[in-house]
């Protein structure tokens, strides 16, 4: 089939013409570009090279140093520092002896070995008291932000037997916390007298 | 490992159908060999390939960018396929390739170029070629997308319906009807024969 445009198979002036027009844009008539230098690797530094596998690790151990530093309520090695067992099962061999010189209060019975042991376990008060004072005396140089008033919530709407049930939780809360305080008060005798 | 091990390590079969090279025994196809010597750095692979495809390359940024910015577009299509050459998965469609890597080169010039004022065209007439000439490459540029491709390589770079076909791995058939409907387009556009009397 004879088509010009597709195969230049015919005649077709009109095409010809402009192919010889357009003809002068076309790529024969330029040099070909010089290939590109082939791609140097620049030379990293030892720091440079080894940044990630080093990052890692430096973060892991700034966090630990932070963990060790700061005081935290119940970190364990603030307490394996200052030498106070972590759990029972390591107080109940260590310490046979103390419950014995312990005015152990009424309701404690003696021969129980778990009763002495938390007993025992109380009697670390001046170690303990000192840590609070720490911690207090931390809390005091620490800058603590004003409080910002938070919107008052509208109180919730309870039912009656809603607010019986809350009023008689708030007073078993009180009376626990009462007798706690009795508790505290016998096993650790008036206050000033451990000095 | 000897030039040919190395290639079969990189393109292992030559596609049915296509003339294996001519080297020392290899059934390489000659597209995969030159994207071995490439990859190798040759100098001389490079100018084969620039004189393989600088007429696919041209037509193609010739269709979306001005003539003006035209040859450093090219430079920078060949540069990037020298480069990236072994991404090149299959060398047999490695025109298609190229006429991909030519495409998005135009489309990021377009990204990439400020707001200028165009020459006029007796300043642009002044670096030889005739305003005729730039009119007519204008009006194929103002073409939809899918003719002034397949046009600027047929009246720019004189190729036929099936070569254009072949390298830019599109059908014969859409090939043919994007000349034809181009074509048609391109007459009414610059006024010649029965088109410019409608």
């Amino acid at each position: 089939m004879k088509d010009y445009l597709w195969n230049k198979e015919g005649s077709a002036p009109e095409i010809v013409a402009l192919e010889k027009t357009l003809g002068e844009f076309k790529a024969s008539a330029r040099n070909c570009p010089r290939p590109p230098a082939p791609v140097v690797e620049t030379t990293r530094s030892v720091l440079n090279r080894f940044r990630p596998a080093l990052l890692m690790p430096a973060m892991a151990g700034a966090v630990l140093v932070l963990f060790l530093l700061l005081p935290s309520g119940n970190g364990p090695s603030e307490s394996a520092s200052l030498g106070i067992p972590k759990s029972e099962s390591q107080i109940v061999p260590a310490k046979p002896a103390p419950p014995v010189s312990i005015p152990l209060p009424s309701r404690v019975n003696p021969t129980n070995p778990q009763n002495v042991a938390r007993a025992a376990n109380k009697t670390g008060t001046p170690i303990k008291r000192k840590v609070r004072k720490l911690r207090k005396v931390l809390r005091k140089r620490t800058v603590t932000t004003p409080r910002i008033k938070a919107k008052e919530s509208p109180e919730p709407l309870l039912t009656a037997e809603e607010k019986e049930a809350y009023e008689q939780l708030i007073e078993a809360l009180t009376i626990t916390s009462s007798k706690l305080k009795i508790v505290k008060e016998k096993v650790d005798g008036p206050i000033g007298s451990f000095d | 490992m000897s030039e040919s091990e190395i290639a079969r390590s990189f393109f292992p079969v030559a596609k049915p159908g296509r003339e294996p090279a001519e080297t020392n025994g290899s059934h390489l196809s000659a597209p995969a060999l030159l994207a071995v010597r490439m990859k190798d750095g040759e100098d001389a692979a490079f100018e084969e390939f620039y004189r393989q495809f600088s007429a696919l390359v041209n037509g193609v940024v010739l269709a979306r960018v001005p003539y003006s910015d035209a040859e450093d577009v090219v430079q920078e299509v060949f540069i990037a396929a020298f480069r990236s050459i072994a991404s090149l998965r299959d060398p047999d469609r490695m025109a298609p390739w190229i006429a991909t890597i030519a495409r998005n080169r135009s489309v990021e010039y377009h990204r990439r170029k400020k707001p200028s004022e165009e020459l006029k065209e007796s300043i642009e007439g002044k670096r030889g070629h005739s305003n005729e000439a730039l009119e007519a490459l204008e009006a194929i540029r103002s073409l939809p997308d899918s003719y002034r491709e397949s046009l600027t390589l047929r009246l720019v770079e004189g190729l036929t319906g099936p070569e254009i076909a072949e390298l830019t791995g599109k059908t014969e058939a859409s090939v043919r009807v994007n000349l034809h409907r181009g074509m048609k387009k391109l007459r009414a556009k610059l006024g010649l024969g029965s088109e410019a009397k409608k």
